[in-house]
């Protein structure tokens, strides 16, 4: 559920924005309990309390005295743009890395791109020149399902 | 925030073993906290000065505010069940549990009741005959229902199988919420048990390494691998906690926060974050040494030439 | 007070080893005193004559029966049960004024059934045949009173100096009781050498009221003796 590669409190906070996101948890609706929370997932209540807190600050949760934390209104958008922001950093530069250590160039990965955008196979022949990929006019190929 | 322990140059000596070395810390109150070491670092004597079953040498020790030794009105609110914990000749569960129960004025019978069937403990076996999980299984249950306001567990999970220490975990989180109190515990399990923790001491040979939150403890060491010359050139500007080697690659543990991205610039060195429980080993390891960096690369080409002429 | 009376109740917390063996020695003794004297009827013994009164009455077995449990009982009290009443956060002053406490109680529960022993066999005759159990000249052969002081003041001595061997074991070490031993019995050789001379009138004394004192005293130094021992013990 948790890995060692960053801090629990920050891995249990992207969690619940990403079901915030998701639609798991929509605005206005209420979230775990800390003690709730810390006894799901069998860590330290302070922990969860941490990430909980965390995303109060980031007024993607709001506390209400007495009874607990609620989705804010608008937090799926503001979460939608913070993930938009770290979108290049998190994925966009880790699948480039990744291409050219697999020796795929640019083009290719574009066509790969453009395949899984369109959902069925494109050809290196419809990749225009251009940075941006046009959605092509689909070609059935034999074989292709 | 209240501090439930705190020492001052904390030191034991026995027979010319500094079983605890000028230990400065403060444990806070209603937090878990756990006590992390090699074997012999001096984790349980910690816990035996804390609840004045062992004298210091030197330093102080004080619990809730007082020195414990001899007071009764703190020692009454302290519970230390210890690994090898001895019971009255002849006991059986039942003693045990009705002696917890004379003791401790916040005692639960329905948690010991919950936890003896969980675990599966031995109604009419004399203590004296119980297996190892059965022993630690019985200190589990005196020191959670005990609901003492300061609790200590020197490493309470030895002999239990996997299942019961689940169960261990998850009645701990659930009983703590429900009555918050001062948790010292001691382990080995570092990977299965770092959740559990809120802050960690950690000790090598006596002395305090580490005292700091968990999260925060993670952050300031990393792991760099890769072919050995190039880990020793990274490591000759920076102190490395353990150092491993194995032909011409090496992995080290440094001290200090990842440097940004995964891999530098060239690709020969690879960094990754360390779990709590690598970061605990590291500190024990008796290779690398604080002296700095200069010892530590001369060593490392010394080990290098000698790899080179065989 | 009260955290005296709580450390007592950790022995009490198993009666079956205060209450029950003791009175189970004490019956066994009986029994086999019965059996002895039995067999010295049966072969040709008047019990009717002042010969046979004289020597049943040098019986002792009644006294001696119980010193080696509770020697063993007071050892326990203290090198097993200290640590589990320490894990469960009693100070040592408490345990130690608790043990002698319940050594106490233990006394005077000794005694009761002694002196009811006692009533019963010189109302029965000496148990209809001529058993003289608890009738003989450790107990004052046949003195209530002496009995009661002796027994008393024997158990609660027995008890304090078992327990001074558990606080110098937990203390030393396996060591600790051999050495303790050692220069107790040195100090009881000195005594007898220094007071050969008056040897003779102190045995002539014995059951005195000099010798209940000296015995009532050397008790409470063993408590006491029990108590700085453990003040500085270590559990390990």
């Amino acid at each position: 559920m948790f890995d060692d590669t960053r801090p629990i409190f920050l891995q249990l906070a992207e969690r619940i924005a990403d079901d915030i996101l998701r639609g798991v948890y929509v605005e206005g609706e209420q979230v775990p309990s800390t003690n709730e929370l810390a006894a799901y997932l069998r860590i330290n209540p302070a922990t969860a309390g941490k990430a909980l807190n965390l995303l109060v600050d980031r007024e993607i949760l709001v506390k209400r005295r007495g009874i607990g934390m609620f989705v804010t209104d608008g937090a799926k958008g503001l979460i939608a743009a913070e993930r938009q922001q770290g979108f290049v950093q998190s994925f966009i530069r880790p699948l480039l890395a990744e291409a050219t250590a697999l020796g795929i160039d640019r083009a290719e990965l574009i066509r790969l791109v453009s395949t899984e955008v369109t959902g069925t196979e494109v050809t290196s022949a419809e990749i225009a020149p251009a940075e941006t990929p046009r959605a092509p006019a689909p070609e059935p190929e034999a074989g292709t399902p | 925030m209240t501090i439930a322990i705190e020492t001052r140059g904390l030191t034991r000596v026995h027979r010319e073993v500094r079983a605890l070395d000028d230990v400065t810390v403060q444990i806070r109150e209603n937090t878990i906290t756990g006590l992390l070491g090699r074997n012999g670092a001096g984790k349980t004597t910690f816990m035996s000065l804390a609840t004045a079953q062992d004298r210091p040498t030197s330093g102080s020790v004080s619990v809730l505010g007082e020195s414990p030794f001899e007071n009764a009105r703190i020692l009454e609110q302290l519970c230390f069940i210890r690994d090898n914990q001895r019971y009255p000749d002849d006991y059986k569960l039942r003693h045990a549990l009705r002696a917890a129960a004379i003791f401790y004025p916040n005692w639960s019978p329905e948690l010991a009741g919950e936890l003896v069937e969980l675990f599966r403990i031995p109604q009419k076996t004399i203590v004296k005959k119980f297996s190892r999980g059965q022993l630690s299984a019985l200190g589990i249950v005196l020191g959670l229902a005990s609901r003492a306001p300061v609790t200590f567990f020197d490493e309470p999970y030895l002999g239990l199988d996997a299942t019961a220490r689940t169960y261990f975990y998850d009645v701990l989180l659930r009983d703590y919420q429900a009555h918050p109190r001062t948790i010292l515990l001691s382990t080995h399990l570092i990977d299965e048990m770092d959740r559990l923790l809120e802050r960690v001491v950690i000790l090598d040979r006596g002395r305090v390494v580490q005292d700091a939150e968990v999260d925060e403890l993670r952050g300031m060491a990393h792991q760099v691998s890769g072919r050995a010359a190039a880990v020793d050139a990274y490591l000759a500007e920076r102190r490395a906690l353990s150092r491993h080697r194995v032909g011409g690659l090496a992995t080290a543990v440094v001290d200090g926060p990842m440097p940004q991205g995964g891999r530098d610039a060239g690709g020969e060195l690879e960094f990754s974050s360390v779990s709590l429980q690598e970061l605990v080993a590291a500190y024990g390891f008796d290779g690398a040494d604080s002296l700095g960096s200069t010892s530590d690369a001369a060593q490392a080409s010394q080990i290098d030439r000698q790899g080179a002429r065989s | 007070m009260k955290r005296i009376i709580t450390a007592a109740r950790l022995h009490l917390n198993k009666p079956q080893v205060v209450f029950a063996s003791p009175a189970q020695i004490i019956g066994v003794v009986l029994v086999l005193s019965a059996i002895i004297a039995f067999a010295l009827q049966r072969a040709g013994n008047d019990p009717s004559s002042p010969d046979y009164v004289t020597g049943a009455r040098m019986n002792f077995g009644m006294a001696w029966a119980l010193p080696g449990f509770l020697i063993y009982y007071g050892v326990q009290a203290v090198a097993t049960t200290f640590p589990f009443a320490l894990a469960l956060g009693v100070t040592r002053r408490a345990y130690v004024l608790g043990t002698a406490l319940v050594n106490l109680i233990l006394a005077a529960y000794i005694t009761v059934i002694m002196l009811a022993l006692l009533g019963i066999e010189l109302a029965t005759g000496h148990w209809f045949f001529g058993l003289y159990a608890l009738d003989n000249y450790a107990f004052g052969a046949g003195n209530p009173g002496v009995l009661a002081l002796t027994v008393f003041l024997g158990v609660f001595f027995s008890t304090s100096v078992g327990g001074v061997f558990g606080a110098v074991w937990v203390r030393y070490g396996s060591r600790g009781p051999l050495a303790l031993g050692l220069g107790l019995g040195l100090l009881v050789v000195i005594a007898l050498l220094v007071l050969a001379p008056q040897l003779a009138a102190l045995v002539s004394g014995i059951t005195g009221p000099g010798m209940a004192i000296a015995v009532a005293l050397l008790s409470l130094l063993a408590v006491a003796g029990t108590w700085l021992t453990m003040r500085h013990a270590a559990v390990r």
